[in-house]
């Protein structure tokens, strides 16, 4: 038992440093499905399994065919004739031994038809190269019971990812440039004090040279205020002033030349960013002010309980402040007055935490829930991202597709830019329609290509009149659609592979943020873009 | 393999190993004309023939990277294709590299990676090399149609980069076509990637763009020795200062970051050294990252470079479209973002420009001086220099760190001036580093 607990550590090390023990936790409990093994699927799965998926069901109908070996590395010459779901599964489930591998040999449809609810057991469905009625019924089930839904088709040389899901929170969102929280606008008490603590000017060289540049410029800040009416350095002029003062602290030789201080040229280099106003974020207030806050109820997510929590928190205890962070940048600094240093942040946030703890206490017991639903370690979570908890909100396809909901301004505006992505997207759902009508898909066979032309063009003529679309397509895009023949080059479907996959592992872990909705890449130019449908 | 199901011959196709319709997919990118083609493309089902039986195709690096572009070259109609890596299978491979199975730890990677494509993959033929790029001259490289690079090493980036380099051959100033080896460059970094298309002696090279890769920051000798703050500046300690002096496993033992016993002895120390200064925080994943400056790496970025890198080797070998012009970037932390640029050609590039660099010092710097720029410039990010020269009709090496012997007998050269080595204005300085497969050579000008 602890062997193999070891040795997963060690297999799947590289991906822990991304997403933490908590995060491959859920990882492997979740289950997820997909629907139909082409290549663009079972790239998508390949790319779930390594990392340790729970489990997996692959969905599908249909018999391998010759051209499905051809593009797809998870199906061999003996897979020929058999059922494609349980060919790739075999190979599949190869990849991972610590990975549960299922398969139904039934269609989609099929399945809608005779069980749709064995569709509400999965963490996510994945539906790849799905015709629009299977797409559109498969969306609606799984709206209504809040599973979350991923179409991916590789056509020609585009990929395309739709994300179907009406509510997803984020708390660890990982922000990559995330800005410090370090209150140097408005200290607390402990953190004056601290800064009470420190006399520069009576300072040895050897401490003043290896004091923090959060301290100097608190100390310079201070100064500053009562020079300044109690205003803080406010535009370029003034802070580059400011900048000066700090300058001019620098320990001077004895015939005048300013010593080597880093701490202080740190400090000076940080001014702009350590003036920051500290607030709420616009988009955290935005998370406050939702209805979802608003109403805590005994159904409300603990996201939302949580979030409720701190925003009471920010009208009492924070007086307009998040619950601390409680981090602080490395700097030049000696180890004593950094840890120092530190622990007042660290303690700070944990007072903060303690306070949020204490609101979500009552808010939960008002609902008739127990405390222990919350643990602190879900609170101390939550607190350190504050600032940068995400909500994402897709779209329902039915919305998408409505003539009364389709988003006219998106497409019309992205279509000013004739070759923009958006063209891409205007295609495929016109290749949906040439499927609807002639249960095929365009220019499959050579002698199709020509005549298929002209066919094309009547759908993407129809698809723009119905949506009342006053946008033009290019010839051109026309003709290399028929072009591609619903062709599934590998390269591209591996590329949506990854993509894809990164996806839902984003939705499974609740980390990082996924996309919102659309996602279209062009093989061809090496371009993508994501649109709000 | 297939002892059941009967291959069937596909018109004009080769032989054992085929299948009606198994390439499909590609062909119709192959046979049919189209309005966003490449100016030199045919439609032509001979071009599919091409691909398979002729075109060769060199990947290096056969990891995260090299994986993935096997497995997408492989089934884009390449069956020619080399790889080489001199690395062996690590457990922590196993959750990308999936041409890697438990039971292949510690096998070389080219061997292994090789054998499974070829069993999967009927008719294609993956020779392996279990080598250091170095290892081969330019009659190895020269046999290639394409490069593509799956490396995690920007001095091995710049290595090959020289190599293709030297390839070229200039008539009258320009560059002839037919000595052009492309190379298409993928590099991956957690949730971040960039592919990148290089047409040495055309495009900008990976030298013309050397900012684009800025060296590994490194933590003060002063924070290590005496004022550690983080967990990190614990580890550094141990490593850099008390692993020489305690010499744990033996005199000649070096720190190995692959020996769990190791790392084991480190993380303690580590443990009591942060506790000293009441530092909190050191771990043994800890204590791993940073001994081995591990990157941490998942399979999906992987495989979206890999595949923009294949993309790229099957428009250029088939001339399909044209190709990436010529650098693509790819970050999925927040939903999915790319970027798609033309970088730039340097007038004055170290590696493509042609012309020897000039280098300007005053004729009392020292030699030393000289190191430095080398080493610290961002555009010439050299890691252990060998200077030679030409004074007096002869050549003169003035200093060379790699061979120990060599390194004491130089090194008093370091603290003498230009002037005093016997170096005039506009002499031609050779230089020689890992970075570069070629000499470099540099004309030195004095300024005073």
């Amino acid at each position: 038992m602890a062997a193999t607990k070891a040795s997963k550590e060690q297999k799947y090390d590289r991906q822990l440093r991304l997403w933490g023990d908590h995060g491959q936790e859920v990882l492997e409990n979740a289950h997820v499905c997909l629907i139909n093994a082409t290549a663009s699927g079972t790239e998508i799965l390949k790319n779930l399994v390594l990392p340790g998926i729970g489990a997996f069901t692959i969905i599908d109908g249909h018999t391998v065919l010759g051209e499905d070996v051809g593009n797809n590395f998870f199906l061999s010459q003996n897979s020929i004739g058999r059922n494609r779901a349980q060919a790739a599964t075999e190979l599949l489930q190869e990849l991972n031994s610590d990975v549960s591998g299922n398969f139904v040999e039934e269609s989609a449809d099929q399945l809608l038809d005779n069980d749709p609810e064995f569709f509400h057991r999965f963490s996510i469905v994945i539906g790849v190269q799905l015709s629009e009625s299977t797409r559109l019924r498969l969306g609606s089930v799984l709206w209504a019971v809040g599973v979350p839904f991923l179409v991916c088709w590789t056509y020609g040389l585009m990929g395309y990812m739709r994300l179907v899901v009406k509510e997803h929170t984020v708390i660890e969102s990982h922000p990559d440039n995330a800005l410090e929280d370090l209150r140097l606008d408005r200290p607390f008490s402990e953190l004056t004090d601290h800064i009470q603590s420190y006399q520069l000017e009576s300072m040895e060289k050897k401490d003043h040279s290896h004091t923090p540049w959060i301290v100097i410029i608190a100390k310079f800040l201070e100064t500053w205020l009562t020079e300044h009416d109690g205003q803080p350095p406010k535009n370029y002029k003034e802070k580059e002033a400011f900048r000066q003062m700090i300058r001019e602290g620098i320990l001077k030789k004895e015939n005048g030349v300013r010593e080597d201080e880093e701490n202080f040229e740190e400090a000076v280099k940080n001014v702009n960013t350590a003036l920051n106003p500290t607030k709420v974020p616009s988009s955290v207030e935005d998370l406050f002010n939702s209805e979802q806050c608003t109403n805590i109820t005994s159904q409300s997510a603990a996201f939302w309980v949580m979030l409720r929590a701190v925003k009471e928190f920010v009208l009492h205890e924070g007086k307009g402040c998040l619950p601390a962070r409680g981090t602080i940048p490395d700097m030049i600094s000696d180890s004593q007055r950094f840890i120092n240093l530190q622990n007042v942040y660290r303690d700070k946030a944990l007072q903060d935490a303690a306070a949020v703890a204490k609101h979500v206490e009552s808010l939960l017991q008002t609902t008739g829930k127990t405390p222990e639903t919350l643990s602190e370690k879900d609170i101390k979570l939550f607190c350190k991202n504050a600032a940068f908890l995400r909500v994402v909100h897709c779209r329902s396809l039915a919305e998408e597709y409505a003539v009364e909901s389709v988003n006219k301004d998106e497409i019309t505006s992205c279509m000013d830019s004739p070759d923009s992505e958006m063209v891409l997207y205007l295609m495929l759902r016109s290749v949906d329609r040439f499927y609807q009508q002639h249960s095929r898909y365009p220019g499959v066979y050579n002698y199709q290509v020509e005549e298929d032309i002209s066919k094309l063009k009547l759908c993407v003529t129809s698809l723009l009149q119905e949506y009342n679309l006053n946008v033009s397509i290019k010839d051109d895009y026309i003709h290399e659609f028929c072009r591609y023949g619903a062709a599934e080059p590998h390269t591209v479907a591996a590329f949506l592979g990854g993509a894809a996959a990164q996806e839902v592992i984003k939705m499974v872990s609740h980390q990082f943020v996924p996309f919102n909705n659309t996602f279209i890449y062009n093989a061809m130019s090496q371009t993508s873009a994501t649109y709000q449908l | 393999m297939a002892d059941s199901d009967e291959p069937m011959v596909v018109e004009g196709g080769a032989g054992d190993g085929e299948w009606e319709g198994r390439w499909n997919h590609i062909q119709k990118f192959l046979e049919r004309p189209g309005p966003f083609t490449h100016p030199d493309f045919e439609a032509s089902s001979e071009s599919l023939q091409f691909m398979l039986e002729t075109c060769k195709v060199l990947i290096i690096g056969a990891g995260g990277l090299g994986c993935e572009l096997l497995k997408d070259v492989a089934l884009s109609g390449f069956h020619n294709i080399h790889v080489v890596d001199m690395d062996t299978i690590d457990l922590s491979n196993l959750n990308r590299q999936f041409l890697f199975r438990l039971k292949d730890v510690g096998q070389p990677k080219a061997e292994v990676a090789a054998d499974f494509i070829n069993t999967r993959i009927p008719g294609c033929c993956v020779v392996p090399h279990f080598k250091k790029i170095q290892d081969f001259d330019e009659t190895f490289y020269r046999q290639f149609h394409i490069i593509v690079c799956g490396l995690d090493s920007v001095i091995a980036r710049r290595w090959m980069n020289g190599m293709l380099l030297s390839l070229l051959v200039y008539e009258d100033g320009v560059v002839d076509p037919s000595s052009i080896i492309p190379l298409i460059d993928g590099g991956t970094e957690g949730f971040k990637g960039n592919a990148r298309v290089i047409l040495p002696g055309i495009t900008a090279c990976i030298d013309c763009t050397l900012e684009l890769y800025p060296p590994q920051i490194n933590f003060p000798m002063c924070t290590i020795a005496s004022m550690p703050r983080l967990p990190e500046h614990c580890v550094e300690y141990v490593r850099m200062l008390l692993w020489p002096k305690d010499k744990p496993f033996g005199d000649t033992v070096g720190l190995d970051g692959d020996d769990p016993e190791h790392i084991k002895w480190v993380y303690q120390r580590s443990l009591e050294r942060a506790a000293e200064f009441s530092i909190t925080g050191v771990t043994y994943r800890l204590t791993q990252g940073v001994v081995k400056r591990i990157i941490p790496a998942v399979a999906s970025t992987n495989a979206v470079i890999a595949a923009a890198c294949a993309t790229e080797v099957f428009k250029i070998a088939s001339s399909a479209y044209a190709p990436l012009n010529n650098y693509m970037v790819f970050n999925d932390v927040d939903g999915l973002y790319t970027y798609t640029f033309e970088a730039e050609r340097k007038d004055n590039c170290s590696a493509c420009s042609q012309v020897p660099l000039d280098m300007r010092f005053s004729s009392s710097s020292t030699l030393q001086e000289v190191l430095d720029y080398l080493t610290e410039s961002s555009y010439l990010q050299m890691k252990s220099p060998a200077i030679t020269a030409s004074v007096e009709g002869k050549n003169k090496t003035l200093y060379l760190q790699t061979v120990a012997s060599i390194e004491q007998r130089t090194r008093p050269n370091l603290s003498k001036t230009l002037k005093e080595l016997g170096l005039a204005d506009g002499q031609e300085l050779a230089v020689a580093d890992v970075t570069t497969p070629q000499t470099m050579l540099f004309r030195l000008s004095f300024t005073s």
